[in-house]
């Protein structure tokens, strides 16, 4: 089994299970005096609850499809909606978690993971409960007085983390968020992950250039190719997926294709 | 296109990075030491070059000093035959500090609104850039007789110079700063849901309070000198003025306890405030977790 094969996202799902739904997108930049278009009548939908994996090398428009969702790159052609409506600015039911940290640095660690509620003006009393419970979830209990400064990268990740899952965005977009973390930290927030995927049921599109990494998280891998969605497949594993994943036969030839699919790019 | 990149020149660079373990090292128990040792020194050098000279005319030593400010502390019949309205070292103190710290703060509030204003929406940029850019660089001692052409030696016209300049100073202080936040702290706040004024709020403002504190105490430090400055070269009262009156009659003891008081406060409105920056900075200075 390849598990090289095209989804029926397109074709078979009604409008109430999209939770992102692009036609036709198209980006466009100048640089230097070129222009380059990233992404070019792009289609793609994500049901609800869907954790989908944008995999691809650099330059592939990954990190722009997601701004553009986030509402943060305006497209030159083509829309995103959500059920929330078409997206022109970003929203609070997108959340972002983004490759460089992002999070503010002059917040302490109690105060960040609570920063979305109160740039809301949620009531505090609404939102402790849920900042308190995910504060613990990942782990940093002890650390809420800290200044980000203080901590780790992987810790500072498990704040943002937090402190989107705090927000309560319905769509989760997550920009390479592990990227520039070692192996061990790496595996841990993508357990993390998993788990509050798990309880909250989101619809996550996840950026990532490494295979097993999508391999792992993944509903879906969608594949970027000349601006386009040139691979959308459906992994076929079961979840929990754990160290297993690596020695399993039909895990080993999908990444195998993945890979050789990402040299054609 | 990118929609946030509406803050003029903002960067997508990420800020430096790593610990700043400078406060680490510091030993704080310890940080008093060599100022009142500098200070404790410079008296005993003044001392001992008084006694050389022998003669309180040319320097006279710190005691007398001391005792000249004392005796002058709240009223001084010298300057009243002198012509100054205000007739005390402390009443000169106040009118001085008065003058200085009021054109500071509404110069400083002006000076952030405008910066942050500024580093965000290219119009204003435009506006205000030239003239910050031509009088940012005049120095205090050609502003200074500009302003008593225009204004005469009234207390509003030294006012209105020092909202000016103060205001001109922390612009482009708050602006620079502003510019050189990375854009994502305010994407990533406008994916939580902030607008433009909560962003404006608790990302900008926030994130640049301690560059533009520095600015405020530069400002400060340049507001007392172009005060004083004017007052030099005219005004009915003011500690410059008392300088100027009490060096013409060839009071020395009188001219250096008016300078080391108008040092001393404004050291202590420089203490204030760098306390103040300090509690903002926390964030940045606070030591490494053991």
């Amino acid at each position: 089994m390849t598990g090289l094969t095209q989804t029926e996202a397109t074709t078979g799902q009604t409008v109430d299970d999209v939770a992102v739904d692009v036609r036709g997108l198209t980006i466009t930049f100048t640089a230097a005096g070129k222009t380059i278009t990233p992404i070019d009548g792009l289609d793609l939908q994500v049901r609800r609850g869907e954790l989908v994996c944008i995999l691809g090398p650099s330059g592939q428009g990954k990190s722009t499809l997601l701004r553009a969702v986030a509402g943060l790159t305006r497209p030159d052609a083509g829309s995103i909606t959500t059920p929330e409506g078409a997206v022109t600015e970003p929203g609070a039911e997108r959340g972002m978690v983004f490759q460089q940290d992002a999070i503010p640095m002059w917040l302490r660690v109690q105060d960040n993971v609570a920063f979305g509620p109160k740039l809301r003006g949620v009531p505090r009393a609404e939102y402790q409960p849920t900042v308190d419970h995910l504060i613990e979830e990942v782990g940093l209990d002890e650390w809420r007085r800290a200044w980000p400064r203080q901590l780790s990268g992987g810790m500072r990740k498990r704040v943002a983390i937090a402190a989107v899952f705090a927000n309560e965005p319905s769509i989760l977009l997550m920009d390479e968020p592990f990227g520039a973390l070692d192996f061990f930290t790496r595996e841990k927030l993508q357990g993390l992950l998993l788990q509050l995927w798990a309880e909250t049921a989101k619809t996550v599109l996840f950026v990532t250039h490494d295979v097993d990494e999508a391999l792992l998280l993944a509903d879906r891998i969608v594949i970027l190719g000349k601006g386009r969605v040139a691979q959308d497949i459906t992994v076929p594993f079961a979840r929990p997926r754990g160290d297993d994943l690596r020695s399993d036969p039909a895990a080993i030839e999908l990444r195998q294709e993945l890979i050789g699919r990402l040299g054609e790019k | 296109m990118t929609i946030l990149a509406s803050r003029l020149g903002a960067t997508t660079e990420p800020e430096t990075g790593g610990p700043d373990r400078r406060s680490s090292r510091a030993r704080p128990g310890t940080a008093w030491l060599w100022p009142l040792v500098g200070v404790i020194g410079f008296v005993l050098v003044w001392a001992l070059l008084a006694a050389l000279v022998r003669s309180s005319a040319v320097l006279p030593g710190p005691w007398e000093v001391a005792k000249n400010f004392a005796a002058n502390f709240n009223g001084s019949p010298a300057l009243k035959y002198l012509g100054l309205d205000v007739t005390s070292y402390v009443g000169n103190l106040g009118y001085t500090g008065s003058i200085v710290l009021s054109g500071w703060l509404i110069g400083a509030v002006i000076g952030v609104v405008t910066g942050l204003a500024s580093a965000r929406t290219q119009w204003v940029r435009n506006l205000v850039e030239p003239v910050t850019t031509v009088f940012g660089v005049v120095p205090i001692l050609v502003a200074a007789p500009f302003a008593l052409v225009w204004f005469g030696t009234s207390t509003t016209g030294k006012f209105l110079l020092i909202v000016f300049f103060s205001a001109a100073t922390v612009l482009v202080v708050a602006q620079s700063a502003a510019l050189a936040l990375p854009l994502r702290y305010e994407e990533y706040a406008a994916t939580l849901g902030g607008g433009s004024s909560a962003r404006l709020r608790r990302v900008v403002f926030p994130a640049t309070l301690t560059t533009t504190l520095t600015g405020l105490r530069a400002a400060l430090g340049q507001a007392w000198g172009l005060e004083v400055v004017a007052e030099l070269l005219g005004a009915p009262a003011g500690i410059g003025r008392a300088i100027a009156v009490r060096a013409g009659t060839g009071d020395i003891a009188s001219v250096i306890a008016l300078i080391l008081a108008l040092g001393i406060l404004a050291l202590l409105c420089d203490a204030v405030l760098s306390l103040i920056v300090r509690q903002f900075a926390q964030w940045q200075t606070d030591k490494e977790p053991s």
